[in-house]
């Protein structure tokens, strides 16, 4: 799937795929900042919207 | 007779563009459709667009009208519909007796569809006619003039190294009075052009229809089929759409697309009832439509203007004018 | 009539005189010469209108569909591509082995009837093959009762993941660009849909009433469309190129398609569908190895 989006024109970073057990609450809470925090610097997405 | 030298084309197009936007046919991506016209686009003028330019009138998506919902109440929101004059060049006669057939079926017995109707009020058509029909090409065996397009505002042929225009309409006169200075007064012949290849028979095609319903022949016709609604897509008469919602928390749009008889749900009703469950019935319906039920509701019109297009592209080429020539083979009452 | 036309048309006959089959899907000539039109025989004396010639590209495979419920057997004639495409029927238990009599036809590749139609006639022999015969792997039929003719030596014309590392190479933005403007062109037709044989769903995605994606035709719509439809085959799509060839607007279709194969090869190891109507499929069963980047 990663890769495909890729293929696409997605910026491979603003798709990450992780294993997360419903348990490990911290675990989560963790990969979740993670994420947002890389995303961030990216900026809003404008790919695959309806065109302008 | 009016000439316009191939050389002046751009600058007629540049000089209407300034009133109206100018659609012309255009390769895109490998496809050709109308799209508007800009300084240096390549025209396509050998032969039909792949696309017909009826979505100029009836687009594929339209937006109807917005809505908001407050909990158990709503609201309904017009939704602001600025319809500019617009001019389509080059547009081929059987595409534009395609616009009356559409005539028929939006603007008459008793409800008149706004939307369709504005754009047409504000579309002048410049129509081209077609000197060498393609083989695909059987507008004349539906009594069409390859050459002429009577309702077109202005006619114009292929002389060479010149337009020659004809206005039809008032409007069409305005256009080319208004355009003068780049035109000048013909005197030589019209050229003449080539008859279609392609042949059918087609009168009383109607009557022959109607006690053939449950013929066997249709089960023949529909096998290879793939139900896959390029043909309907590619239509210049083809009208189905649906109605449908695009809601995105409390406020949304009613739209209307297009929707195609070859597909299983465009018949199918709640509670899962569908009157046409096989593709031998959406097949059937598909020419009977065209060749039996237009004629019979809006007094004689034809549903098929003989362009082509489902020839061309029908992956498993199943061929309109194969199934007309099928239904006059086989017996009536089998 | 060249030879294989005349076997199949008296293996055909054969079949529906003696009874063994109550119909035999085939080949016929179409409007132009370079439409090859799918024919559908139930008596023995109309076996004369079988062809083979240059323009056999359509795909029978999902027609057979239709005739899946029917007592008798059906007989149908399968190229290389047509084969994988039974075979992933038979895999997906859409149809059964013993209702079909296969006839092979080992195939040097179908010309391009969109060219053909453009050059005409005299310029026949300048036409090129189709897109999809050009990275053909399997030109001989991997599962058939009866083969027509010898089997054609197996040409690689062309490396169907060479276009897909060429097109890995470009920007994101390239990239993102280049889909959008193929699928702005998108008219939702689903011709795509309803000539692959691994789109077999009873009930697809895209006719639940909107319920996973809208019907309005806009380029989020018809990307999304594009898109799930290559995950919905993947690890299943036998790479036969029927749909970009019936597609009316000419999108790279396969391009997905490839990609998604060559992905599956370096993940799960070499593979190609439609092989083995018995094999396991690399998206369908759980390996203690398979990879897991994301863990």
């Amino acid at each position: 799937m990663q890769r495909m989006l890729e293929f696409v024109g997605i910026d491979p970073e603003r798709f990450q795929a992780r294993w997360v057990s419903g348990s490990e609450s911290v675990k989560f809470a963790t990969v979740i900042e993670e994420l947002t925090e890389q995303i961030r610097p990216l900026g809003p997405n404008r790919k695959l919207r309806d065109g302008e | 007779m009016k000439s316009l030298s191939k050389a002046n084309l751009p600058q007629f197009l540049e000089a209407l563009n300034q009133s109206s936007q100018v659609y012309v046919p255009v390769v895109v991506d490998g496809t050709s459709r109308f799209i508007p016209w800009e300084q240096g686009a390549e025209l396509v003028l050998d032969k039909n667009s792949n696309i017909p330019p009826k979505y100029l009138f009836f687009p594929q998506t339209e937006d109807l009208y917005g809505y908001k919902i407050y909990k158990q109440s709503g609201e309904r929101t017009e939704l602001p519909s600025a319809m500019e004059p617009f001019v389509v060049f080059g547009i081929r006669p059987c595409d534009v007796y395609s616009l009356e057939v559409l005539d028929d079926i939006f603007l008459t017995k008793g409800y008149e569809d706004v939307h369709y109707k504005q754009k047409r009020e504000q579309g002048l058509l410049i129509s081209l006619g077609c000197l060498e029909p393609e083989a695909t090409c059987f507008c004349e065996s539906w009594g069409l003039n390859p050459l002429n397009a009577p309702t077109a505002d202005i006619m114009m042929l292929d002389g060479g190294d010149q337009f020659l225009l004809k206005a039809q309409t008032e409007a069409g006169q305005k256009v080319i009075d208004s355009q003068a200075g780049l035109l000048e007064e013909f005197q030589g012949e019209p050229p003449v052009g080539k008859p279609c290849t392609l042949t059918v028979e087609t009168k009383g095609l109607m009557e022959r229809l109607q006690p053939m319903f449950e013929h066997a022949v249709w089960d023949e016709i529909s096998r290879k089929c793939i139900n896959c609604g390029t043909c309907t897509y590619l239509c210049p008469t083809c009208y189905c759409f649906d109605v449908l919602n695009k809601t995105r928390g409390e406020e949304g749009i009613k739209y209307r697309c297009y929707d195609s008889c070859m597909y299983p749900e465009y018949t199918l009703m709640a509670g899962g009832h569908n009157p046409r469950p096989t593709k031998k019935e959406r097949v059937r319906q598909r020419f009977l439509h065209k060749f039996q039920y237009i004629p019979e509701r809006y007094e004689g019109q034809i549903g098929c203007v003989g362009c082509g297009r489902c020839i061309v592209k029908c992956p498993v080429n199943l061929d309109i004018s194969r199934v007309i020539t099928r239904l006059w083979e086989v017996e009536a009452d089998v | 009539m060249n030879q294989q036309t005349a076997r199949m048309r008296e293996i055909a006959r054969e079949l529906l005189e003696k009874k063994e089959v109550e119909m035999v899907i085939g080949w016929e000539k179409g409007t132009f010469f370079y439409n090859s039109t799918p024919v559908f025989i139930t008596k023995p004396e109309d076996a004369d209108k079988l062809i083979w010639d240059d323009y056999c590209a359509v795909n029978f495979a999902k027609l057979l569909m239709d005739y899946r419920y029917l007592d008798g057997k059906v007989a149908v004639f399968v190229k290389g591509c047509d084969a994988r495409g039974v075979n992933r029927l038979i895999q997906d238990l859409v149809i059964k082995r013993e209702k079909i009599y296969l006839i092979g036809m080992p195939c040097p590749g179908m010309k391009d009837a969109k060219i053909a139609a453009k050059l005409g006639q005299e310029k026949e022999a300048e036409v090129p093959l189709e897109g999809k015969c050009l990275y053909c792997t399997h030109p001989n039929p991997v599962i058939y009762d009866v083969l027509i003719g010898d089997e054609v030596p197996v040409e690689i014309r062309e490396d169907r993941f060479a276009r897909i590392k060429e097109f890995e190479e470009k920007s994101s933005d390239e990239k993102a660009q280049f889909w959008a403007s193929q699928y702005d062109r998108c008219i939702r037709c689903y011709a795509c849909r309803n000539v692959c044989p691994a789109c077999n769903c009873r009930s697809c995605v895209f006719d639940q009433n909107q319920d996973w994606l809208e019907r309005a035709v806009d380029r989020s719509g018809n990307q999304f469309y594009g898109l799930v439809r290559a995950f919905h085959v993947a690890g299943r799509c036998i790479e036969c190129g029927e749909c970009e060839r019936a597609c009316p607007m000419g999108i790279p279709i396969m391009l997905l398609k490839h990609k998604i194969s060559k992905d599956i090869n370096e993940l799960f190891g070499e593979y190609e569908a439609g092989l083995d109507p018995e094999g396991d499929l690399p998206l369908g069963m759980y390996k203690a190895d398979d990879p897991d980047e994301f863990m």
